[in-house]
């Protein structure tokens, strides 16, 4: 079985590191990105099957990353989840209609437990 | 009217009275004329035998003449002209009978003749007493009455001139016995009669007299009332016809103004009551009546009218300083009231009295109608919000004040740019104070986590490592909470519902707290009181808002227990709601106190002494999850002796 992809975007180093971290040691392919406009750089060579997004970032945040990406066929149906510290009612519709499959919110998750909702997304 | 029918009872008694007076004078005189006779008769006749047969003639011819009179003057009943007629013929036949007896019978049998004179008196007294009344209507029986007198003067003058034919015109004793004395004495008597009649009661000639003259006098005054009484009666009549023409006019008028009142005031519209006007038979009376009536509905119709213009001026006033717009529309959809924020707003002039459509040409009300139209009609909108431009929002609400859907509506315009704008930038500024907050703190997080994850720690290292990792932990509720609340305020808390049992939540909840549990050795224990039979009630509710709410009860409940002690939590049924109760036997809440314990920030004093940390924001957070849920929250507490708080939640009907 090949490894499974994943794009993390994500501006802040230390939660980048460790998010890499875990998910290279749960056996997984981590690209990295530290913005929006990486991201979409990086998708346009790669297709990976998951995308780890962070909302609040410079250059491009995290809904302006996904109108751009729900433009673009090929990555179009990348499932998306949103790894952020925000979390209001506004902001969680304002991402599903964006067809967001999850949102976790940083702070209240240790990183073992981002994994696992990454190994759920996969398995379901 | 008839002219007699005025006669007054007084008069008319006096009439009949002085009629009865007439009649006794009469018989009176009659009397007198046979007491002459008698004494006549008993002086010529010498003979006993001859005597008597005259004085019974005479007494019979009295009693004839008595009765008879009576019977022909004074008919006792209106069919007895018969009768009269008889008495009349018997009368007539009477007097001959006794005059040929006088004057036939007698001189045979007497040599002293019967002097001329005497019976010239005895006719005469006859004449006077048959001449008066019936004589007078019956012309045969006085023709034949007359003839019999004449005949018997006649005769007695033939008779009595071939014995002495000088007789008559001499004057001697004999004359004198025989024609004064009789002249004399029924003079006398006859005056006499009179006089008694006039002594005791009136002289009835003059009494009849007067009456007439009464009769007459009343008559004219009668004839006199009479025409001044037509003349009233036609003035009254008159003022009758002028008065009810005005009073028709008038009660037309009043009608009409109180129906054109009714009307104006929502009544019912004016119809045509002529009917009414024509057929007013009891006269003034009823109209009067009418007239105060509708005097008292147009009273009541003026006040009703000056409320109504008050409230009117009210509303008016009310609408042209509103600050939404505000358009109503009648029942055919046409405008009719546009308050000058609503011109000002959506460039509306000249639109009053046409129809709703004619603003589908307007750029700014094209949008909106397509909110409030459902075909032709309106229909009810509640603060529906759209864009009109970029940074303009408005909240439209159409409100129905007439009762049927044909009545008017009040369509409110409401501009809430502001509000939006405000909402934007609180959540942008949440979104970044979130991220600026909580963006170390997770990487703190992570990084322990990491840290211990990658082991070769001494024991001293990773109590360290626990502390940190607790502290971090605390900062970061306390944020979360700060963010809670800001979300509160901005009014839409709760996220996705979904109706399941509480039963999971709740044993999550207590999990989350197993660690401090242990440390604090306190026996937590957890009941669902429910019959076997029954399933678990599902309830509607937001997981992770309900699990923050939970969870704020029972941190409270375990921090605030001293070691050792017990905290219960049960879960039952109650009706339509699901009832949720957490004890402890704690630290309480003091009484004076107990009424802020839902404020936010707020901490009672000792619990400030107990556990230094703490928002002061937990209870406010649980109280407004519960109250989005539909819920209820309250609580039972004693100083030193424990709380119980009470949770319910409406059991879905799904």
């Amino acid at each position: 079985m090949p490894k499974k992809q994943i794009l993390i975007i994500e501006d802040e180093e230390i939660l980048l590191d460790v998010l890499d971290k875990k998910l290279t040691r749960a056996n997984y392919e981590v690209l990295i990105s530290r913005n929006g406009e990486e991201g979409l750089e990086i998708l346009k060579k790669e297709q990976p099957d998951l995308i780890l997004l962070d909302i609040l970032m410079p250059k491009m945040d995290g809904f302006e990353f996904l109108e751009k990406k729900n433009k673009i066929k090929k990555i179009k149906d990348i499932p998306v989840m949103i790894v952020s510290n925000s979390g209001q009612p506004v902001e969680l519709s304002k991402a599903k209609k964006l067809g967001v499959d999850d949102w976790i919110i940083k702070v209240s998750f240790d990183p073992d437990e981002v994994l696992e909702k990454v190994k759920k997304i996969f398995t379901s | 009217m008839k002219n007699n029918s005025f006669s007054s009872q007084i008069e008319k008694n006096d009439l009949i009275e002085s009629i009865k007076l007439q009649k006794k004078v009469r018989i009176f005189l009659l009397a007198g004329i046979f007491i002459v006779l008698f004494y006549l008769n008993f002086s010529v006749f010498s003979d006993l035998s001859l005597r008597l047969v005259s004085g019974l003639v005479i007494a019979v011819n009295f009693i004839f003449l008595a009765i008879g009179k009576q019977v022909i003057d004074f008919p006792q009943k209106q069919n007895s002209e018969d009768i009269r007629q008889t008495f009349i013929n018997i009368y007539c036949l009477e007097v001959i009978s006794s005059a040929l007896f006088f004057y036939v019978l007698i001189p045979f049998t007497v040599t002293y003749s019967f002097p001329l004179i005497y019976i010239i008196i005895l006719f005469f007294s006859f004449y006077l007493i048959f001449t008066h009344s019936f004589l007078k209507e019956e012309v045969s029986q006085r023709f034949l009455f007359l003839l019999t007198w004449l005949i018997l003067i006649l005769l007695t003058i033939t008779y009595y001139s071939s014995f002495e034919p000088e007789i008559s015109y001499k004057i001697s004793p004999a004359f004198l016995n025989h024609f004064l004395v009789p002249i004399i004495l029924s003079t006398v008597a006859i005056f006499s009669i009179n006089y008694i009649g006039f002594f005791f009661k009136q002289r009835p000639q003059r009494l009849t007299k007067n009456l007439k003259k009464l009769n007459q006098g009343l008559e004219r005054r009668l004839r006199e009332t009479k025409e001044d009484l037509y003349e009233m009666q036609q003035k009254i009549k008159e003022q009758k016809q002028v008065s009810l023409i005005k009073e028709r006019a008038h009660n037309r008028q009043l009608k009409e103004l109180a129906q054109q009142l009714r009307y104006e005031l929502g009544g019912a519209p004016p119809k045509n009551n002529d009917k009414n006007n024509d057929r007013h038979r009891d006269g003034i009376k009823k109209m009067s009546q009418t007239t105060s009536a509708l005097l008292n509905i147009l009273e009541d119709n003026e006040k009703a009218r000056k409320t109504a213009e008050k409230e009117q001026r009210k509303t008016a006033a009310i609408i042209n300083n509103f600050v939404d717009g505000l358009i109503t529309l009648d029942e055919n959809n046409k405008i009719s009231v546009v308050n000058p924020k609503a011109k000002e707003k959506f460039n509306l002039k000249d639109v009053s009295g046409r129809p709703i459509s004619v603003l589908e040409d307007n750029e700014l009300m094209k949008p909106i109608l397509e909110v409030i139209m459902e075909g032709d009609q309106i229909k009810e909108v509640e603060k529906r919000r759209i864009e009109l431009e970029p940074e303009t929002t408005i909240e439209i609400t159409t409100v129905l004040i007439g009762e049927t859907p044909a009545d008017q509506w009040l369509i409110v315009l409401r501009d809430v740019s502001r509000d939006v704008l405000i909402q934007k930038m609180k959540t942008e500024f949440v979104t970044v104070a979130a991220h600026q907050l909580r963006t170390p703190l997770s990487a703190v997080k992570w990084s322990l986590s990491m840290l211990e994850e990658a082991g070769d720690l001494n024991k001293k290292q990773k109590k360290i490592l626990e502390k940190t990792y607790k502290s971090n932990e605390k900062l970061i509720n306390l944020i979360n909470d700060l963010l809670s609340v800001s979300q509160i305020e901005e009014g839409r808390f709760l996220g996705k519902t979904k109706e399941q049992s509480l039963i999971p939540v709740v044993r999550e909840v207590i999990e989350n707290h197993e660690a401090e549990l242990e440390k604090e050795n306190i026996d937590l224990q957890f009941k669902v009181k429910l019959a076997q039979s029954e399933k678990m009630p599902l309830v509607e509710i937001d997981q992770e808002k309900m699990k923050i709410a939970l969870d704020n009860l029972i941190t409270n409940a375990i921090n605030y227990s001293p070691e050792g002690e017990k905290v219960m939590v049960s879960l039952e049924q109650q009706e339509e709601e699901l009832k949720l109760m957490i004890k402890d036997n704690g630290i309480g809440i003091p009484k004076e106190q107990q009424k802020r314990v839902f404020e936010r920030f707020f901490r009672a004093k000792n619990a400030l002494k107990k556990i230094t940390e703490g928002s002061g924001l937990g209870l406010f957070i649980t109280n407004n999850i519960i109250e989005a849920h539909n819920g209820d929250i309250w609580f039972e507490s004693k100083e030193g002796q424990g709380t119980t708080f009470y949770v319910t939640l409406p059991i879905s009907n799904k």
